[in-house]
């Protein structure tokens, strides 16, 4: 499975870059409450980081619009291996209102391959951290549940 | 007005007038001469019904309760007409983008390039055209290609910056031309999250609009779905109950008061000042949770609909609500107190990111923007609507126009807000909160136009309906308004004090962008 290696070596602390391919905004509010003082992500391990190259996974929201493809594609590019990418968030699943006009795309998955998926439109910012958490439980090769981090 | 009075929103009809292509500058300042305030343009591509293309620019004048319209005709072979930005700059944006999606040409404009579309799409090919389908996809170039403009002379540095940013912020590409740390010129390339809103949402029945209307954005869904049902209920003279034109008010202010309060944390993380920054997100979440609770959605979606409101408020939860909201009223009186009684912290934003009131009146600056730079105007009070006819807010102003004038009008305002949530939820008239549509609505037809004050500024919906379907839909939300008084507010700043002196703008990506 592609995603053991990453979940193996993962699981103690997951940096997360996130890239807006045409969302809302409402991912984005959510997103950037996660490290604040009432969810406080930090305390799990997750943090949010500045620059592609710290990060373990790459967060997109939107249905990936035309002017940020490209944009998107080489964020990911920049990402160290190994990596992940979750789609967060109803239009990066491809359920959009503007699935596939002229300016927006079908979602991350059409461009990108994705590890996992949080669903929501948006996501609250507590589910948000069940999911990346979930990422960092995620059982690698060899390991039983009882091994879990 | 009395709880049992029903409510038309058709009280105040359009005015369209015609003028031809040569006489638009001078109608508009002859308009603009009288006080007129310009709200929106729209074009309109007519030729499958046997026209050319239509160009509406709609003004509001201080002695009428309606909105003019002034339309001109140009032919299909030739859709050109001389630029209206040398007699009102407003529009300069307006124009560009018309000209992206129409091919509608603004002869003399001052900057042509491109705004809407990327720089790698086909000329000729112009997607709000009738005859390009709604999900055309041109091949993409590797490299989009944009060439800012740049301030030239020995020792300039470029800096770009974007489109991805380094915190969790929507997605957009700035220019920057620096000598050391000091800015001299921005240029900003936006619409990297052009969506086409305006193009699905072409076709629909005026019912099926929401879903897509309030994603336009998060932040101002709200107002938006507010504006879309304005339309529609003028169009189809829909009345609304009196309980469903409070709690559409109630809902309209809700979300002014956690957009300010998002901007008031926002601006002490600008500085550094993470106390601060904390409390004012605390208390974000916690108007977000109230919000979730009471209305069914964080941010609001679903909860405005034509004739009325979705989910009506139980008694119960009324008293709950106003305690809830008075403890957060106190809470944000402290934040206050702390924030600008910070020596360090007020000198840092005093002088930052200057928009004169000259600028600002020049280039059509709205909401919080333009009133901390003494521009004193308010939707809510200059063309009153739902319950703000009863419920006239303060109108608050603040002189100095930098970053610390737009945060203190932001703490003024929310004391407003949270003082007419109180009066609306204690006075909230009984009876049903959405009322059916009047016969004959599904073939709705004509140009409905709503607009609201947003938590940004002015929100203008126009909405062309024929036999009930959406023939045009043009949303012109506050940020793209303001925009591009960034470029103008930045210059002589520190580079170091440009995230401040955006968050105090809090210009939103998603609805400029459509």
């Amino acid at each position: 499975m592609r995603n053991d290696g990453p979940r193996n070596i993962l699981r103690r602390s997951l940096q997360v870059r996130h890239v807006d391919a045409g969302s809302c905004n409402g991912c984005e509010s959510e997103l950037a409450a996660i490290t604040g003082p009432v969810y406080d992500a930090q305390r799990y391990g997750l943090d949010i980081v500045a620059s592609p190259r710290h990060a373990d996974v790459l967060t997109v929201s939107g249905p990936v619009t035309r002017q940020m493809a490209e944009a998107l594609g080489r964020t990911h590019a920049a990402v160290g291996q190994p990596r992940l990418v979750v789609s967060v968030g109803d239009c990066a699943a491809g359920r959009c209102p503007f699935r596939g006009s002229y300016a927006a795309g079908e979602g991350v998955a059409a461009v990108l391959p994705v590890d996992a998926h949080i669903p929501g439109c948006p996501p609250a910012p507590a589910e948000i951290v069940q999911h990346l958490r979930a990422l960092m439980r995620g059982p690698g090769p060899g390991q039983t549940a009882g091994q879990r981090g | 007005m009395s709880a049992a009075e029903p409510w038309s929103q058709s009280g105040a009809p359009l005015t369209i007038r015609e003028a031809d292509a040569g006489e638009l500058a001078g109608a508009v300042t002859a308009a603009l001469a009288v006080g007129a305030r310009y709200l929106t343009a729209a074009a309109a591509d007519e030729r499958a019904v046997g026209g050319g293309f239509r160009l509406d620019h709609v003004f509001r004048f201080p002695d009428r309760p309606g909105l003019d319209v002034l339309r001109v005709r140009l032919p299909a072979d030739r859709p050109e007409y001389p630029s209206l930005t040398p007699v009102l700059p407003a529009v300069h944006w307006d124009e560009r983008e018309a000209q992206d999606l129409f091919g509608i040409t603004p002869l003399g404009h001052p900057d042509p390039r491109r705004l809407v579309l990327p720089d790698d799409w086909p000329a000729g090919l112009h997607p709000l055209r009738k005859d390009v389908p709604w999900n055309v996809h041109p091949p993409c170039a590797a490299e989009p290609g944009w060439a800012p403009r740049l301030a030239g002379g020995e020792g300039v540095v470029f800096m770009p910056v974007g489109p991805v940013h380094a915190g969790i912020i929507e997605s957009g590409h700035f220019a920057f031309s620096l000598m050391g740390e000091t800015i001299l010129h921005l240029d900003v390339r936006l619409f990297q999250k052009h969506r086409g809103v305006e193009k699905i949402l072409e076709g629909r029945p005026w019912a099926d609009a929401g879903d897509a209307v309030e994603r336009t954005c998060a932040a101002c869904s709200a107002s938006h779905q507010a504006a879309w049902c304005e339309a529609v209920e003028q169009l189809v003279d829909w009345e609304l109950p009196a309980r469903g034109v409070y709690l559409r008010t109630i809902l309209l202010e809700c979300e002014r008061l956690y957009n300010h309060l998002n901007d008031i944390a926002a601006i002490p993380a600008g500085t550094g000042f993470a106390v601060a920054a904390m409390e004012g997100s605390v208390l974000k979440e916690q108007m977000l949770r109230l919000q979730g609770a009471a209305f069914g959605h964080r941010y609001l979606f679903g909860t405005i609909r034509p004739g009325g409101v979705v989910r009506d408020l139980p008694t119960d939860d009324i008293a709950e609500l106003r305690r809830r909201l008075a403890r957060l009223r106190v809470r944000l009186g402290r934040l206050a107190q702390r924030m600008l009684r910070h020596p360090g912290f007020v000198d840092r934003l005093q002088g930052a990111g200057v928009l004169s009131r000259r600028t600002a009146l020049d280039l059509g600056a709205v909401g919080p923007s333009a009133r901390a730079s003494a521009v004193a105007q308010d939707l809510r009070v200059d063309r009153p609507y739902l319950a703000y006819r009863a419920f006239a807010p303060m109108v608050v102003t603040e002189q100095a126009g930098d970053v610390g004038a737009r945060l203190r009008l932001r703490f003024r305002e929310a004391e407003v807000s949270f003082e007419l949530l109180d009066r609306l939820l204690h006075g909230l008239p009984p009876g049903p909160c959405r009322r059916e549509a009047p016969g004959g609505a599904e073939r709705a037809e004509g140009l409905g136009i709503g607009c609201n004050e947003s938590p940004r500024g002015a929100n203008v919906h126009y909405v062309q309906l024929r036999a009930g379907r959406i023939e045009r839909y043009r949303i012109r939300t506050a940020s793209f308004a303001n925009w591009p008084l960034l470029m103008e507010a930045v210059p002589g700043n520190l580079i170091g004090d440009f995230p401040l002196i955006n968050k105090s703008f809090e210009l939103c990506y998603a609805c400029c962008d459509r």
